[in-house]
């Protein structure tokens, strides 16, 4: 499941990629393409965490919902990592990384316990 | 494989709506380009505030303090304003390349458009026809008085109340194991990104806790829990926000912004800026009565649902009634959006009452039509309205404060004489000095005596934001400087023109007579010894006093001959 979920985020971004081309049509394409990474990196890594609740929830509501939380947890986590003396500048590649690599410990988990369940089922 | 059709076609809609939102709204704005040479589109100075906020952010690494040039000089007030908004806003300038007046901008339509989703799926969760229905709705936020509010800086509200949409979504989803930590986030997102929309999360709350809790249809384990969950949840946003809070306690809540939450009388509803009323929804109006009332039965009969949020947000933006006009104008740009459900579920329901077996392709061809409507389609009103425009900013003006800011010392004193935008003086920070502009009364007083002033009744400029440019002592004691360097008198004052280290004259204007005097001031300053021009383009003339403290003029200052 994780990997046709790999697959649609894929799909994703291709679609994001798309859209911001059209609404900034004026952009060069690269300038684009550089904008939809920054975006998908800051906003995606709440999709992985929400991926404990993959049972419940739909793709698209995981998608969104994740956005919401990956913008609350990285905006927070900004202004605390600020006063503890790390520049801004490096909040873009550190906090959304550590948010990834909790999402991504919390969907291979939620992953083998679906399997587990299945077995036992 | 019929529901995955439908899931298809639901993911097609979503999409496109999502990117129909930022092309009409930012897409307009930003003449379809990211990234722009000076602040683009900006309408109001508190526009200005929050990008001169954020380019601070970016500057210093942190938001310890405030940025001395937005703080009168002060290089100690503390960080007050709600930061989320500021510290994305400068990731996302890291990350793209773009400047941050470019990001923030951006990030406050992104958030509206991706906050219309995010009310789509509170709605689906009662029914996915009435989400169809009620999404199109969202397009009337950028129409009227509620779409002056984001052109004109009501970026942060816009922000919380994304994240307020986002507690109405986990409410919905209460019985989602661990659905507390999810709630506890978007509170405190909320709270770090413009606290007082936090009122409206806990209305919110309380009311679909309550009529969950007095339903019968919840056992008591499952009440218990409910309970147990928002009481973690609160421990956490304690946990998330309590740093913040204390200055949020010591600075707006000590100020007179505090001041607001103990007034209830009724006050009209655009008291502090235009506000969407009723009587701008023309026919919608009508629709959203009737969804309204058939929304509150449903409530009623079959429980609390996404129409909760939608009816409760409805009702709040009345809250001008019982004092609470501050929140209420917030509130109310977003209001198409919240009570588009209500209104949905008015169409819906009615349609309901002939067309026994409703198809899913009926709501998706009712939302094509309603789209249609309110993008203008039809020309019938209420439909969205197309903003354009460079703004105030415009190129010279943006050079000559760069300028500044890249060229001048850092403990320089700038000083405005007239100049037909710096009324909306935030924008002025961008010097990133500190900085003294004219009053009004300091301006009267001598274009009417023709006068190259030497004394000119002035303002110290700089975001006080009614937090008296509070500063720590300690973590629980703080100091305002604004109150011990002596109140208003202390800004508001006549100040000595030859203190200043540069003197910024424009050399155009909209009222050519004021443009004049600004260059016979010029003259009459290039003409002395200790004055020269250092930067100067179409608009914009920038002289430094190379004597600063001495005298340069005499005390009754120069009369000029205006006739020049």
């Amino acid at each position: 499941m994780l990997q046709k979920e790999l697959k649609m985020l894929g799909i994703t971004l291709i679609i994001l990629f798309a859209g911001f081309q059209t609404v900034f049509y004026k952009e060069p394409l690269l300038s684009n393409i550089r904008i939809v990474l920054s975006i998908s990196w800051m906003l995606l890594p709440g999709f992985f965490c929400m991926y404990y609740w993959s049972q419940k929830l739909d793709f698209l509501e995981r998608l969104v919902a994740g956005a919401a939380l990956s913008a609350a947890l990285i905006g927070i986590a900004s202004y605390y990592v600020g006063l503890m003396g790390i520049h801004v500048k490096y909040h873009l590649a550190i906090l959304p990384a550590a948010l990834l690599a909790v999402g991504i410990s919390v969907a291979v988990k939620s992953q083998k316990r679906k399997k587990k369940l299945d077995k036992t089922a | 494989m019929k529901k995955a059709k439908t899931a298809h076609l639901e993911a097609v809609y979503v999409a496109v709506f999502l990117f129909l939102m930022l092309g009409i709204s930012y897409g307009a704005i930003s003449d379809h380009r990211f990234n722009h040479d000076h602040p683009y589109g900006y309408m109001a100075s508190d526009a200005f505030q929050h990008q001169v906020r954020a380019e601070s952010i970016k500057q210093m690494g942190n938001y310890r303090h405030e940025p001395f040039w937005a703080a009168a000089g002060y290089k100690d007030a503390v960080g007050f304003y709600p930061p989320v908004l500021n510290d994305l806003s400068v990731m996302l300038s890291y990350g793209s390349g773009a400047e941050t007046y470019d990001t923030i901008y951006f990030l406050v339509f992104f958030f509206i458009a991706l906050g219309s989703i995010l009310f789509y799926l509170v709605v689906r969760d009662f029914s996915r026809n009435l989400a169809i229905i009620s999404l199109p709705f969202a397009i009337l936020v950028f129409s009227n008085n509620a779409y002056w509010g984001f052109v004109t800086g009501h970026w942060p509200s816009t922000m919380a109340q994304f994240f307020l949409i986002a507690v109405f979504w986990v409410m919905m989803r209460f019985r989602l194991e661990k659905s507390y930590l999810l709630l506890a986030v978007f509170v405190s997102a909320i709270i770090m990104s413009h606290a007082s929309e936090v009122l409206f999360a806990v209305m919110f709350i309380a009311v679909f806790a309550g009529l969950k809790l007095l339903s019968k249809k919840m056992d008591s384990k499952e009440k218990k829990r409910m309970v147990r969950n928002l009481a973690i949840a609160v421990l956490i946003v304690l946990l998330l926000t309590f740093y913040f809070a204390v200055i949020l306690k010591f600075t707006w809540l000590a100020s007179s912004q505090g001041s607001m939450l103990s007034s209830f009388e009724s006050q009209p509803a655009d008291l502090e800026g235009p506000a969407l009323v009723l009587q701008d929804l023309g026919i919608v109006a009508v629709i959203l009565l009737v969804g309204v009332a058939f929304s509150v039965w449903a409530i009623w009969k079959r429980s609390p649902s996404g129409l909760t949020a939608s009816v409760l947000m409805f009702l709040a933006g009345y809250g001008n009634h019982i004092g609470l006009v501050h929140w209420t104008g917030q509130i109310r740009y977003l209001w198409p959006l919240y009570f588009s459900a209500a209104a949905g579920f008015g169409i819906y329901s009615i349609l309901k009452m002939s067309i026994k077996r409703w198809k899913v392709v009926y709501s998706f061809g009712i939302a094509i039509f309603l789209i249609l409507w309110f993008t203008g389609t039809f020309g019938i009103p209420p439909h969205y309205d197309r903003i354009e425009g460079r703004g105030l900013m415009d190129p010279y003006h943006w050079d000559a404060f760069t300028w500044t800011a890249e060229n001048t010392p850092e403990d320089s004193t700038v000083y405005f004489f007239y100049g037909d935008i710096f009324s909306q003086n935030a924008m002025l920070r961008n010097t990133e000095r500190k900085h003294i502009m004219y009053t009004s009364k300091g301006l009267e007083e001598v274009f009417s005596e023709s006068l190259v002033p030497r004394y000119v009744h002035s303002k110290l400029i700089g975001d006080s934001h009614g937090v008296y440019y509070a500063y720590r002592r300690s973590f629980f004691d703080y100091g305002y400087y604004f109150i011990e360097d002596g109140g208003r008198d202390a800004y508001y004052r006549y100040y000595d023109i030859c203190d200043m280290d540069y003197l910024f004259l424009d050399k155009v204007s909209q009222q050519p007579a004021l443009a004049q005097y600004n260059l016979l001031i010029r003259q009459e300053l290039l003409s002395r010894d200790g004055f020269e021009e250092v930067y100067s383009n179409e608009v914009v003339s920038i002289i430094r006093n190379n004597n600063p403290g001495i005298e340069c003029l005499p005390e009754e200052g120069v009369k000029i001959d205006q006739q020049q």
